[in-house]
């Protein structure tokens, strides 16, 4: 689907897509390199079997009816981009705003996959790769690589993101494929190297618990993942997406709410399984030397399934880095309309490199991700209760566009307020940065509406003494 | 154009189907590692050579 048609008007009824489209979409999406760094690093949080099990079955299922409740009924009533619809609530100020902080981080999540890729061509090269607590580039070979990889990847995106969509279309089922491939063939060295016998399903269990996800302390720098660690990382790791609203981009063009059900393929498929599957390796690197607590994608891969793996793990960075950069470029573009798509794409791109030269990102990907989603999250409850709830309660809604105005302060204000509601929680409270987005919600729908309250009646009162 | 879209199509899915029936192999000891990771990069190239060609055709037709 072209997310860059129908930018200011609701897609038409002879635009909208059939279920398909929105299943692959889905599950090539969310197959992407990063799977290969997440799923380590749960076992990296000293992570139980039970707990990363059951805890990814009910966060990712959480993750899908928050697209099919949240998102999808708004995207197929008000068929409007996130931006534009976001723009007659907020104002065209604040929605440039809204874009600058997206592309950062769109930026540095793009940063991480190219990372990811490095480590691949790193296997090639045998130079010296970061550790799991580097922050800095530790090699010239390092810092070669991911500038190499980085170039080749945004002079792609800038001349050919139609090419490398394309491909990564192609990839999507074999990726997924290749993940499973990978689970198997851990679990396949896991009975080898403990000399374990398996006939039941109580046996795989056993070896489960006791031999790859075994609990216990994590490791240096990580934070000890739980149950609800387990269950709100996956759950809000796309809150930028579900919660978040950014995929009403994507869902304007279902014919039916209930197509968003398709998130599942990416969320079962992509993470559940990937995670699980690329996790399984890293426990047995482990388990074979507990010193070597790398998590490096592609020697993980090579050493389990050969080039094929340096291939998925190539692959796999790429396809998704190229559009992430794409749409870091985008919201760029947004606030300097006038440059071409081109260079802005390829600053962005050069922006990304620079962000995977530093390991930081990817070796703290789950908090970089659960910061990602708590940024933009505000925004998302304002666009649920302007929605749902402000014809309900006598207040305008789209109020930016209604009154002529380019800064909707009672938005602005809520954005500002929740997110330094939720870095007190952090900070002073003590509350995870993984948990504070469902309380950090309500604070936003709350501030809302008091705000806009106050706002639109203020702004009537000074209109009509003008 | 239509035979070869639809011989593609089969290769494309015989080679899935043939990751999937390798990594079962390698799991119930069946092949060795060497030639279960050779298995696994020639359909990998399979996959991408009749993937691509049966989009092609499909885009074609």
């Amino acid at each position: 689907m072209a997310v860059s048609e129908f930018e200011r008007q609701p897609v038409p009824s002879e635009a909208r897509l059939g279920f398909k489209n929105f299943l692959g979409m889905y599950a090539g999406e969310h197959t992407a390199g990063t799977e290969l760094m997440i799923g380590p690093l749960f076992v990296a949080a000293g992570v139980g079997a039970f707990d990363v099990l059951v805890g990814l079955f009910i966060g990712n299922l959480l993750a899908v009816l928050s697209w099919v409740f949240l998102t999808a009924p708004i995207a197929t009533r008000a068929r409007m981009t996130l931006y534009y619809q976001l723009e007659k609530i907020t104002g065209r100020k604040l929605v440039t705003l809204y874009n600058l902080a997206n592309g950062v981080m769109f930026c540095f999540l793009a940063g991480a996959m190219i990372t990811v890729s490095a480590t691949a061509v790193g296997v090639w090269f045998k130079f010296p790769m970061p550790g799991l607590t580097d922050m800095l580039p530790n090699s010239v070979g390092w810092v070669v690589t991911v500038l190499a990889v980085g170039a080749v990847i945004s002079v792609v995106a800038a001349f050919g993101y139609k090419t490398v969509a394309r491909i990564g279309s192609i990839a999507a089922p074999w990726m997924v494929l290749l993940f499973l491939a990978l689970g198997i063939v851990g679990l396949r060295h896991f009975i080898v190297t403990t000399g374990a016998e398996i006939h039941t399903a109580g046996d795989l269990w056993q070896l489960a618990k006791t031999q790859i996800w075994t609990g216990g302390d994590p490791l240096p720098g990580q934070v000890k993942f739980t149950f609800l660690h387990v269950m709100f990382f996956s759950w809000f790791c796309n809150m930028s997406m579900h919660v978040g609203m950014s995929d009403l981009t994507v869902l304007r063009y279902a014919k039916k709410s209930w197509y968003a059900v398709a998130s599942g393929a990416g969320m079962f498929l992509g993470h559940f399984l990937a995670w699980l599957c690329a996790s399984i390796l890293y426990a047995h690197q482990l388990l074979i030397n507990p010193a070597n607590t790398d998590v490096l994608p592609g020697p993980m891969t090579y050493q389990a399934i050969g080039v094929a793996g340096l291939i998925l793990v190539i692959i796999a960075g790429w396809t998704t880095a190229n559009p992430t950069i794409y749409r870091a470029g985008l919201a760029f573009q947004a606030i300097v309309p006038k440059a071409s798509t081109f260079k802005v794409t390829l600053i962005t791109g050069g922006i990304a490199t620079l962000a995977g030269l530093f390991p930081a990102i990817a070796m703290k990907l789950m908090d970089f991700v659960a910061l990602y989603g708590m940024l933009l999250m505000p925004m998302g409850a304002v666009i649920f209760v302007d929605f749902w709830l402000f014809p309900k309660i006598g207040l305008k809604q789209y109020f930016a566009e209604v009154s002529g105005r380019s800064f909707n302060w009672a938005a602005g204000l809520t954005w500002f307020l929740t997110l330094a509601a939720c870095v007190v929680l952090v900070k002073a409270v003590g509350m995870q940065i993984f948990f504070v987005s469902l309380p950090g919600w309500f604070v936003a729908a709350l501030l809302y509406m008091g705000l806009s309250s106050v706002y639109q009646k203020t702004v009537k009162r000074v209109t009509s003494d003008l | 154009m239509t035979t070869l879209k639809h011989i593609s199509k089969y290769i494309a899915l015989l080679t899935l189907a043939g990751i999937l029936f390798i990594a079962g192999l390698y799991l119930a000891g069946r092949i060795e590692a060497a030639p279960m990771k050779t298995w696994f990069l020639v359909l990998t190239l399979a996959w991408f050579a009749s993937a691509t060609i049966w989009m092609y055709e499909k885009k074609e037709a």
